[in-house]
């Protein structure tokens, strides 16, 4: 046998459970028979199972979060028939380690469409091909030594390409999403992890450290801006590793990189990217296929706005992005969305969401409420919210008051 | 322990569907013996910042209750 067919594809951070190469092969043999077309997937090792599949069989896969609820998967335009909906796909039997990880490295023919905050309304779906996804993807005997962590949500575009590189040189994923500080330390030990990617939020769970980790040999911090004294922090922590930053969104996938606080455009993509009256532009040739990209003429405005520190060669920082979306430790909410579930609670007259600057989480989803005669309790309210949103989507602080704050021009402000 | 300090963590609590905090000492840590996640942690802040005008978590994450008690003490102060 293959000795990468023993080594284990994925690890649960949080009980050592673990699933070899060749089950993997397995489970993608049987669930190829009966492909779905849209997937809620029920766990994490769910999602990448359904994932590799997709990629094996060329198919296309619209994958919804673990944990969206049934409101808001009816908000997007889908049905519970769309998610049972299964098609047979013949391509299983030729399906080997060899061939699967090329097809992660980007030689698979598969679609996937994600879901990404829409800067009006809902999110919308992003068609993305695998070639673009793994655009990053480093495939060498050296990458495939590493063992890498999975901290981010596996059907959003940084949890795909940490698993496609995973995937594409046969490597350990081990899973510590939504673990506590004590267990992802633990895990991290445990299972020798040399390679973590994650938000900047996660890594401030791990401080103050109260010790060093040695075995890790590279950090990516991405999906926030981090700022000088994090990294510095992450230096102590980590002192074997490479500290990277990335920038990535679900249209375009990874753009820029830096070590430290100032990006660079990544290799290759120089005349794909570029700085228009202070906001990062992207060329639609690298984006993915979605409502508004390809109508918006040649090159798409991210929105993220930036400052030039040198033009030759062109180094910048990012100094806001994405207008009205709130980052949340990572995770992008669209205040209008969260407004119209608090609006709908009959006794609720208009609500206003916002971010307030926060040391925890980057920003922490706060809004103002005015009600229609006596105010709800805020604990009655947030349940209510908790019941149609996903966890990071409720607001953490609920205020009553009389007026909505607003700005000289009448937008409703968002602080 | 400051007696809003104390509110503002059963108003955490009471949003994750939990009782009042019992036997809750100045060694008691937030994230082991309080289950208090990234998103609690956060609320918590914000609310601690509301009250108190300081927020607890600038220079670095804090692990105990008796920590943030003298950064509110502090701030009181000046």
């Amino acid at each position: 046998m293959n000795p990468g067919l023993k080594k284990s594809w994925w690890i649960d951070g949080r009980s050592g459970a673990s699933e070899t190469y060749a089950e993997l092969l397995a489970q993608i043999g049987a669930r190829a028979a009966a492909h779905r077309h849209c997937c809620q997937p029920g766990s994490t090792r769910d999602a990448l199972t359904a994932i590799a599949t997709t990629l094996a069989c060329d198919a296309e896969q619209t994958l919804f979060d673990t944990d969206f609820g049934v409101s808001e998967i009816e908000a997007l335009g889908f049905s519970d028939t769309d998610l049972q909906r299964t098609i047979a796909r013949t391509t299983s039997s030729s399906v080997t380690l060899e061939s699967l990880k090329q097809k992660a490295a980007g030689a698979s023919r598969a679609r996937l469409g994600l879901f990404t905050s829409g800067s009006t309304g809902l999110p919308k779906r992003v068609w993305q091909t695998v070639a673009n996804l793994a655009r990053a993807v480093k495939v060498s005997p050296h990458h495939a030594e590493a063992v890498w962590a999975l901290a981010y949500n596996p059907t959003h575009v940084a949890g795909l390409q940490v698993f496609l590189q995973a995937l594409a040189n046969g490597c350990t994923l081990v899973d510590v999403r939504d673990l506590d500080r004590a267990a992802i330390f633990a895990a991290l030990e445990r299972h020798g992890v040399t390679h973590l990617s994650a938000t900047p939020s996660f890594y401030r769970l791990l401080l103050p450290a109260d010790r060093v980790l040695t075995g890790v040999r590279s950090v990516t911090l991405g999906g926030e801006s981090a700022d000088a004294a994090l990294i510095e922090k992450l230096r102590a922590l980590f002192p074997a590793a490479r500290i990277h930053n990335v920038y990535a969104s679900t249209e375009a996938g990874t753009l820029l990189t830096a070590e430290g606080e100032v990006f660079a455009i990544a290799r290759g993509l120089e005349e794909r990217v570029t700085i228009r009256d202070g906001t990062l532009c992207v060329h639609r040739s690298l984006l993915g296929d979605f409502d508004g990209g390809a109508a918006s003429g040649e090159w798409y405005d991210t929105g993220d706005a930036v400052a030039i520190v040198s033009e030759a060669p062109l180094r910048f920082r990012i100094v806001a992005r994405e207008r009205d979306w709130i980052n949340v430790g990572g995770s992008k909410v669209n205040p209008h969305e969260v407004e119209a579930v608090l609006a709908a609670h009959p006794a609720v007259v208009q609500a206003r969401v916002f971010g307030r600057k926060n040391s925890v989480l980057g920003q922490v989803l706060c809004a103002e409420v005015v009600a229609r005669g006596v105010a709800p309790a805020e604990a009655e309210l947030r349940e209510f919210a908790e019941a149609q949103l996903q966890p990071f989507k409720v607001p953490r602080l609920i205020r009553f008051v009389d007026n909505i704050s607003s700005t000289r021009t009448g937008k409703v402000a968002r602080a | 322990m400051h007696s809003d300090f104390l509110r503002l963590i059963d108003e955490v609590r009471a949003n994750k569907k939990q009782p009042p905090a019992t036997g809750v000492t100045r060694s008691t840590r937030l994230r082991e013996d309080l289950g208090f996640a990234s998103l609690d942690l956060a609320e918590l802040t914000v609310r601690i910042e509301e009250r108190f005008g300081v927020d607890v978590f600038a220079n670095g994450l804090v692990h105990t209750l008796g920590e943030i008690d003298d950064k509110i003490a502090q701030a009181s102060k000046k």
